[in-house]
């Protein structure tokens, strides 16, 4: 079975041999030693005899790939799935944000725009309050401000949307 | 000695203290809020006694609580850790007036100390050197305009009650002012319930050390070296070391001096700490007073052998101090690291989560003081740090070493963290040559550091194998479905045999 793995901007071509588990990593051959540790939980991996180990979590159509230091998004689809897919046009990486959402969770202490006000990159739009600190989130681009769908007091959960853009 | 002490913290720190009374045989009780009833330090002490929901201010913060936990459980004492009500006058207060100990500064020092203020102008007094700026606060933005016309541009507006860069605003120009005032007057109104500021000179990227000191209640002062704490982000601090590559003997004894100077000026008795901004000619100001055990004590521990939070227990029981100025000597170096629940490449915005797979560093010259567990949960609630991570060398270059091997030892899986922050610093050639300055990060730090290409590599490997590993879990699982258990089967096929079922018609 070959996969297509989509990391960041990297895009791998990962084939596995069903019976006898050799793997090839965009062509080459790797020598793969996977085991799961502490039921199932933890992937340990050795990769050409270097040592990994890896949570790896479903996510948003994807997968999180937790290293001991951080955290990496990836998407892995079979090649039949990959080449339908560019042939419809369809990746789901080419997605654009018209939306504010909010880095963390916290509670809304200030909502510094209206509906149909315009913006420069740069202008504050929510302060937002987590961990007893105030943060201003700003826009990265300029733009009118379409929607505010958040008013100060309001707890909002990580990825809550609060402002939409026209 | 006492035989009971009520610790009135969480986190790392309360687990700190609760070892401190352990390694003097007494008793430790804890209190925790609803979703810290599996926390760490609960499950370290010998008791722990509620004291309401989440939220600190109905809790962590509540002084009749704790005196009245203090009271419930026969506690002597009161160690308040850091943050919460540390520095809080009031509750220092209420405990001498309950006839309980309260193990820090007497109220009238931690008064004095935590009116910034106050403290300048009781620090001009004793010939303790400070910032320029002002003395007294300062209500509208026209009188700070005025004092930033004096003193010149940049000035920091900070909180007449802060602490912990809460409250602190850094100005540029005249029309920042009136925002800056507004963020500054809001965040110290709701840290500390007191909205007035005051305005100080803000030095161009300055060195921010600091100097422990530990006084008893006979009258003896002695301070224990410095410590660098410039490394900092969002005013707080990120990574520490003692010694400083600043400081050398003459500047270390100047500096003791002074903040034996301050401490005895505030009729101070217990651990403290003088932080002083300093510029790379070694000359010093007087920036604050911390009147409680600072978050990085251990690194000055782990350098004089004395363990800070067990004297502050002896002190508090009324004993001498057991050593002298002359005894104090420095060993080697250490480092700490303060390992945190934040994402580097989105501002250090604090993350939350299930700390899902988490293995700490050990080994020689390693020591980690945490407050969580595999499992445990980083929540909204409290302060976002997950532990602090000491590595001790025969000198800074060992010592940085020892600290990169153990935070490549770290597993911390499920919440985002700052630990290739931390590799990033402790690498860089500027950090390894002692350049450091309270800026270090904005300047030397890249956000968008590439992970690196073998990690890259291994990961998308490790996503197709468990792709690969699913997809065959899943059709096997499949299979299984469409074949009855032979149990089954022969069941059935006996029903079918007792009956009369000849088949459909």
């Amino acid at each position: 079975m070959i996969y297509i793995v989509t990391l960041g901007e990297r895009k791998f071509e990962i084939e596995i041999d069903g019976d006898s588990l050799a793997v090839k990593l965009n062509g080459r051959q790797v020598a793969i030693d996977h085991r799961f540790l502490r039921g199932g939980k933890l992937h340990s991996i050795l990769a050409d005899n270097a040592g990994f180990e890896f949570e790896i979590i479903r996510s948003n159509g994807g997968i999180d790939i937790w290293h001991g230091s951080g955290q990496l998004y990836a998407e892995v689809v079979d090649q039949k799935t990959d080449r339908l897919r560019q042939m419809m046009g369809s990746s789901a990486a080419g997605q654009t944000a018209s939306s504010l959402k909010a880095p963390m969770p916290g509670l809304v202490v200030k909502v510094e725009v209206e509906a149909g006000q315009r913006v420069n990159k740069g202008d504050g739009l929510v302060i937002v309050e987590a961990m007893k600190m105030e943060n201003e989130l700003r826009a990265h681009a300029p733009g009118v401000i379409k929607e505010v769908r958040v008013e100060p007091g309001q707890a909002v959960e990580k990825n809550q949307v609060l402002i939409i853009f026209e | 000695m006492f035989d009971k002490i009520l610790i009135a913290n969480r986190g790392e720190i309360a687990v700190r203290v609760i070892r401190a009374c352990h390694d003097l045989g007494i008793r430790a009780v804890a209190l925790f809020s609803e979703p810290d009833r599996g926390a760490l330090h609960v499950r370290l002490a010998d008791e722990a006694f509620p004291i309401g929901p989440a939220p600190s201010s109905e809790s962590y913060l509540v002084i009749e609580k704790i005196i009245d936990v203090a009271r419930r459980s026969g506690a002597q004492a009161i160690h308040p850790g850091y943050g919460f009500l540390a520095e809080n006058a009031a509750f220092a207060q209420a405990c001498n007036d309950a006839g309980i100990v309260f193990i820090g500064p007497p109220p009238s020092a931690i008064k004095m100390m935590g009116d910034k203020m106050a403290a300048r102008s009781a620090m001009k007094k004793a010939n303790v050197p400070i910032v320029p700026g002002t003395e007294e606060p300062i209500d509208d933005e026209n009188a700070v305009s005025a004092i930033a016309e004096s003193i010149g541009y940049p000035i920091l507006i900070k909180a007449a009650a802060g602490g912990g860069g809460k409250g602190m605003r850094i100005v540029h120009e005249r029309p920042e002012i009136n925002s800056a005032v507004r963020a500054a007057r809001s965040e110290a109104r709701s840290a500390f319930g007191d909205d007035r500021i005051y305005v100080e000179k803000y030095l161009a990227r300055p060195r921010h050390i600091e100097i422990q000191i530990i006084a008893d209640s006979h009258g003896d002062c002695v301070y224990l070296g410095e410590r660098e704490c410039s490394i900092q982000r969002r005013h707080q601090k990120v990574i520490e070391e003692a010694p400083s590559p600043l400081v050398n003997p003459a500047m270390r004894k100047k500096m003791g001096l002074a903040a034996v100077a301050a401490a005895k000026t505030a009729g101070y008795v217990n651990a403290g700490t003088v932080e002083f901004l300093a510029d790379n000619d070694r000359n010093f100001y007087f920036l604050e007073m911390n009147t409680r055990l600072q978050v990085e004590h251990p690194v000055t521990e782990l350098v004089t052998g004395i363990d800070l939070a067990l004297e502050q227990i002896r002190i508090a029981a009324g004993e001498k101090l057991s050593f002298t100025q002359d005894d104090i000597r420095i060993n080697g170096h250490a480092i700490e690291c303060r390992i945190y629940a934040e994402d580097p490449s989105n501002g250090f915005l604090p993350s939350t989560g299930i700390l899902s797979t988490y293995h700490e560093p050990a080994g020689p010259g390693v020591r980690v003081d945490s407050g969580v567990y595999e499992g445990a949960e980083i929540s909204v609630y409290y302060d976002p740090m997950i532990s602090k991570l000491l590595a001790h060398g025969k000198d800074r270059s060992r010592a940085i070493a020892r600290m990169l091997r153990a935070l490549g030892e770290y597993r911390i899986m499920g919440v985002a963290n700052n630990i290739e922050f931390h590799k990033a610093i402790l690498r860089h050639p500027e950090f390894a040559a002692g350049h450091v300055s309270t800026h270090f990060i904005e300047m030397h730090y890249d956000p968008a550091a590439k992970t690196p290409e073998n990690l890259v590599e291994a990961a998308a490997l490790a996503g197709a194998l468990a792709e690969h590993h699913w997809r065959n879990k899943l059709s096997m699982a499949g299979g299984k479905r469409t074949q009855p258990s032979r149990w089954k089967l022969s069941a059935r096929s006996r029903i079918l045999k007792n009956s009369n079922y000849k088949g459909r018609p």
